[in-house]
């Protein structure tokens, strides 16, 4: 590495190294270049950014760049350069998912509010959607230039405010355009001879006669020529309806005006509501616990979290408890050192283990299908072998409440008897053979020794991975996800649940889809209890087993 | 390495002496039973339990008779074609996608995403890791005990339940990262006004005389890489400088997944590290080692076992990830092995059956065959927790 890097890196030795030590080796160099490449992308991105308006992503670059830069280039610094690779993945990926996790946790992001404040009104108020033309509306003057043979150009007058519009108008089939484009005619020679307000000529471009307009431009009422505020489309020779916008949002005031009701709307649950209609969509906002109030008080929410929950729960108990009992019993079948072949049946047990869960679990939902998958065909060829030679096993697996809990249940244990198979053959190895004999010889039957001796020792060294894996199964998402989708469905609710879901997969439905769309909000703060919840889980366990103190040792 | 082995041998000279005064009236077979015979009964069971889906996975890939209905455990005729069928139509095209394929659904493709995908985002994160562990585990610095924590508190929130959060990131990337293709000239300007002010910043700082030489080299590099890179040559001459990030991108998935490198994976390379002797890098201080040359040459050497373990557990974990691969990916060319599966399942669930089980076999035999290779290491890692 390079000799500058002795001289700064070890803040004990560097300080008095002399200068003449200082030269650039490869190190410092891919170094200098590194950093240098990082901030040319850095750098190369802002002005987009700044385009965007996105302040926050562009305070925290410029602040996160500019601390990654000093920490590389000061000594006092130096311990953290090795953690910055992986810290700003952390950050970007892991950490600022999360923050804004919390944030959506407490606004009513979802489909039917997804845009900001903002962003409705200017759809509502520039959009071409919600364009009406009452019977009031307002009849605008017209007149036509031609300014280059076939090329026409559209003056409308709006009589009650004498506003004059001049632009090259477009016809119904063009898109509505993003922003108006009109000529000014403050800048052109105006002539208005007989001052009617309506110009004859245009920058000396003679208006059209009435009469000549139906020879020349026959399919006139499919121009139209967007102005302020709305469209004016020609109805007949000489006049132009304007077309407006339904909604007209007042900057000073704030307030929505309908013009289809001539009436102000009223913000009603992060929606404009007109005469009693809410104009959909609605916008994003800061709702505080809306969301947690909601799946604390509203039955439609209530019912369907306390029923996943407690399967949840049931979910994990029960699968780490059978988990943990088959692969103890399997541990304690080689506990026989006269036993031959242990290496290679260990070898197949923990092929379920190694298998990726993924696969495995897709092959079980083909193993599970009621009339071709394989169980029910093998339920039916244990019977045959006992004698049942008419068996017809048809287990509706998957669409049974009560056969697709077993099933979720069966193999998420098949999937979890060779881990706990190992761990407890390790931990049965470690408790010293002194004990259990010491009992033997005083007269303890060996179910007695088992009770009293090996597994009360089994459990000291079990029991934190124990919780660990009742942790991991109550979020056992793919599991659910794979094998049922946690189904079958429960159609009473209003949101998308079924009678396997765990809080998880209820979870990720709810953001995924719903009868009402995605609901985000509700998701990221059923996603922040869970995280709570494994957190506690987590403290219980390091807490009551002192794993905590063995922890700390290292710290 | 106490592994299954080497305990089941410890007590065994006692129990040999046991076997010797035995051996003189030639035990039972009811008496052998009673002792062993049972358990290889149990075990069987048990290796039935654990074998059979995938004994059943293996025979129906082989089987003639394609669907679910038909498929029975054991085929009557057997047959490569299932296998075969997978790869058929598909031409290896140096390209991007690798193979371009007749069929709607691109197996190659999909593999060889997979293996590329997990391939360099379990690297990238085995290295992250590392260098993390080893400022955690020698080097002492302000915030290492909150790190620690944090590290630990960030693993349980469910990474991927923020989806929506990294959908939006992702999608910001991909609007962000093209237009700072086509930068106009002035952001040349602003960034050596921001290194100029950062210079005189940092100049300010008590070790600046001393490396002044140092300051200096790295601001011309720093604005000559800069102008070479950002400005001409990514939009004059329409080079893509950057890989294409965001939605739909393998670029923006290996990412996404680099998030949790610094994670559980890191506290246990600490915890390795922290139990090599530190007497052995004060050492090579002593012959003027710097810590790069103690992490690269002593202890990243040392702690290769457990580095191997967790390279394995991570390569299968990602190469297993479905979720955000399904969310963040929508080309079917770009599906990874896990989605594309799925695809696969979804749309011919009952037609081909054993076409499922060949690329299912295809996707997991690899998998297993390392894990057992590996069977001995990996065991001693998870029995490691519970041996103290």
């Amino acid at each position: 590495m390079a000799d500058l890097d002795v001289q700064d890196d070890q803040t004990t030795a560097g300080d008095d190294a002399p200068e003449q030590q200082v030269r650039a080796g490869a190190g410092f160099w891919v170094k200098v270049i590194g950093l240098a490449l990082f901030d040319a992308i850095v750098l190369a991105v802002i002005p987009s950014l700044i385009e965007q308006g996105a302040t926050v992503a562009l305070i925290s670059i410029i602040v996160g760049t500019l601390g990654i830069n000093f920490i590389f280039l000061s000594h006092r610094t130096y311990a953290y350069r090795w953690l910055v690779p992986g810290v700003v993945f952390l950050t970007i990926l892991m950490v600022w998912p999360i923050i804004f996790s919390v944030y959506v946790a407490f606004t009513n992001w979802s489909t039917g509010n997804f845009l900001t404040k903002d962003q409705v009104i200017e759809q509502l108020t520039e959009g071409g959607l919600s364009l009406i033309e009452p019977d009031d509306a307002p009849t605008l003057d017209m007149l036509w230039f031609e300014v280059a043979p076939g090329e026409f150009k559209m003056l409308v007058r709006n009589p009650d405010t004498d506003e004059l519009f001049y632009g090259s108008p477009r016809t119904v089939q063009d898109p509505i355009p993003e922003e108006i484009v009109l000529d000014d005619l403050e800048a052109a020679a105006v002539v208005d001879a007989d001052g009617d307000g309506l110009p004859e000529s245009i920058d000396g471009v003679e208006a059209i006669n009435t009469f000549a307009v139906a020879q020349k431009i026959p399919d006139i009422d499919s121009f139209i020529l967007d102005i302020p505020g709305g469209e004016a489309r020609a109805r007949t020779l000489s006049t132009a309806r304007l077309a407006q916008t339904r909604f007209v949002w007042d900057e000073t005031t704030e307030v929505m005006f309908d013009r289809l009701n001539n009436e102000n709307c009223t913000e009603v649950d992060a929606a404009f509501s007109c005469a009693g209609d809410r104009i959909n969509p609605g916008w994003r906002e800061v709702i505080g616990f809306g969301n947690i109030t909601k799946v604390a008080t509203d039955p439609g929410f209530r019912d369907p979290f306390v029923r996943v929950f407690t399967w949840n729960v049931i979910f994990a108990v029960v699968v780490v408890a059978f988990q943990f009992i088959l692969g103890l019993g399997l541990a304690m079948v080689f506990q026989d050192p006269k036993m031959k072949f242990k290496r290679l049946y260990r070898s197949l047990l923990i092929v379920p283990y190694a298998a990726p869960a993924f696969i495995s679990l897709v092959i079980w939902r083909g193993m599970l299908n009621r009339s071709f998958g394989q169980l029910n065909r093998a339920l039916e060829g244990i019977g045959s072998f006992f004698g049942l030679l008419d068996l017809e096993v048809a287990i509706p697996w998957l669409t049974d409440p009560f056969w697709a809990k077993v099933a979720v249940i069966l193999v998420t244990v098949w999937q979890g008897v060779p881990y706990f198979f190992l761990i407890n053959s390790g931990a049965l190895q470690s408790i010293p053979k002194e004990l259990t004999e010491a009992a033997r010889v005083d007269g303890a039957a060996a179910p007695q020794v088992f009770r009293k001796v090996t597994f009360p020792l089994l459990m000291v060294s079990i029991a934190p991975l124990l919780i660990a894996s009742f942790s991991f199964n109550f979020n056992n998402f793919l599991n659910i996800f794979l094998i049922t989708g946690g189904g079958p469905p429960l159609t009473q609710y209003a949101v998308p649940v079924g009678e396997t879901d765990i809080l998880i997969s209820f979870t990720f439905d709810l953001a995924v889809e719903s009868g009402r769309g995605a609901l985000y909000g509700l998701a990221s703060a059923l996603t922040i209890f869970i995280f709570f919840i494994v957190a506690t889980i987590a403290a219980f366990s390091f807490r009551f087993t002192k794993r905590l103190e063995t922890i700390y040792g290292n710290l | 390495m106490a592994t299954y082995e080497h305990e089941a041998t410890v007590p065994a000279p006692r129990e040999e002496a046991q076997v010797v005064t035995a051996r003189p009236n030639r035990p039972s077979f009811r008496r052998w039973f009673r002792e062993t015979g049972w358990r290889h009964i149990a075990a069987l069971l048990g290796v039935a339990f654990a074998l059979f889906p995938i004994a059943w996975i293996l025979t129906s890939s082989v089987n003639t008779l394609d669907s679910l209905t038909t498929v029975k455990f054991w085929p009557a005729e057997t047959t490569w074609a299932n296998y075969t069928g997978l790869f058929e139509g598909c031409q290896w095209d140096f390209g991007f996608p690798p193979f371009v394929c007749e069929s709607s659904t691109p197996f190659p493709n999909w593999l060889f995403n997979s293996i590329k995908i997990a391939l360099i985002a379990s690297s990238a994160q085995l290295v992250m890791s590392a260098l993390a562990a080893y400022s955690f585990s020698r080097l002492r610095w302000k915030g290492r005990r909150f790190g620690l924590i944090s590290i630990l508190l960030i693993q349980m929130f469910p990474q991927f339940l923020a989806f929506v959060a990294i959908f939006l990131l992702l999608d910001t990337l991909e609007t962000t990262f093209p237009a700072a293709r086509q930068a106009p000239i002035w952001v040349v300007v602003i960034p050596l006004l921001v290194i100029a002010i950062g210079a005189y910043a940092i100049g300010r700082m008590r070790n600046w005389e001393k490396d002044r030489m140092r300051w200096i080299l790295w601001f011309v590099g720093g604005a000559l890489a800069f102008g070479a890179l950002a400005i001409y040559v990514g939009s004059d001459f329409g080079v893509t400088v950057f890989p294409k990030i965001g939605l739909n991108t393998h670029t923006g998935l290996i990412m996404v997944y680099l998030g949790g490198a610094v994670g559980v994976n890191t506290w246990l390379i600490k915890g390795f590290m922290d139990s090599i002797p530190t007497s052995l890098d004060e050492a090579a201080r002593v012959d003027g080692a710097t810590d790069w040359d103690i992490f690269a040459k002593i202890i990243f050497p040392l702690t290769q076992p457990i580095l191997i373990v967790i390279f394995i557990i991570t390569f299968i974990g990602l190469y297993n990830e479905f979720i955000l691969a399904q969310v963040l990916v929508n080309d079917v060319d770009q599906f990874t092995y896990a989605t594309g599966l799925n695809l696969f399942i979804d749309s011919q669930y009952t037609a081909k059956w054993g076409r499922i089980s060949a690329a299912a076999v295809i996707g997991a035999a690899p998998i297993v065959v390392l894990f057992l290779i590996m069977q001995d290491r990996i065991v001693s890692a998870l029995q490691g927790a519970v041996k103290g």
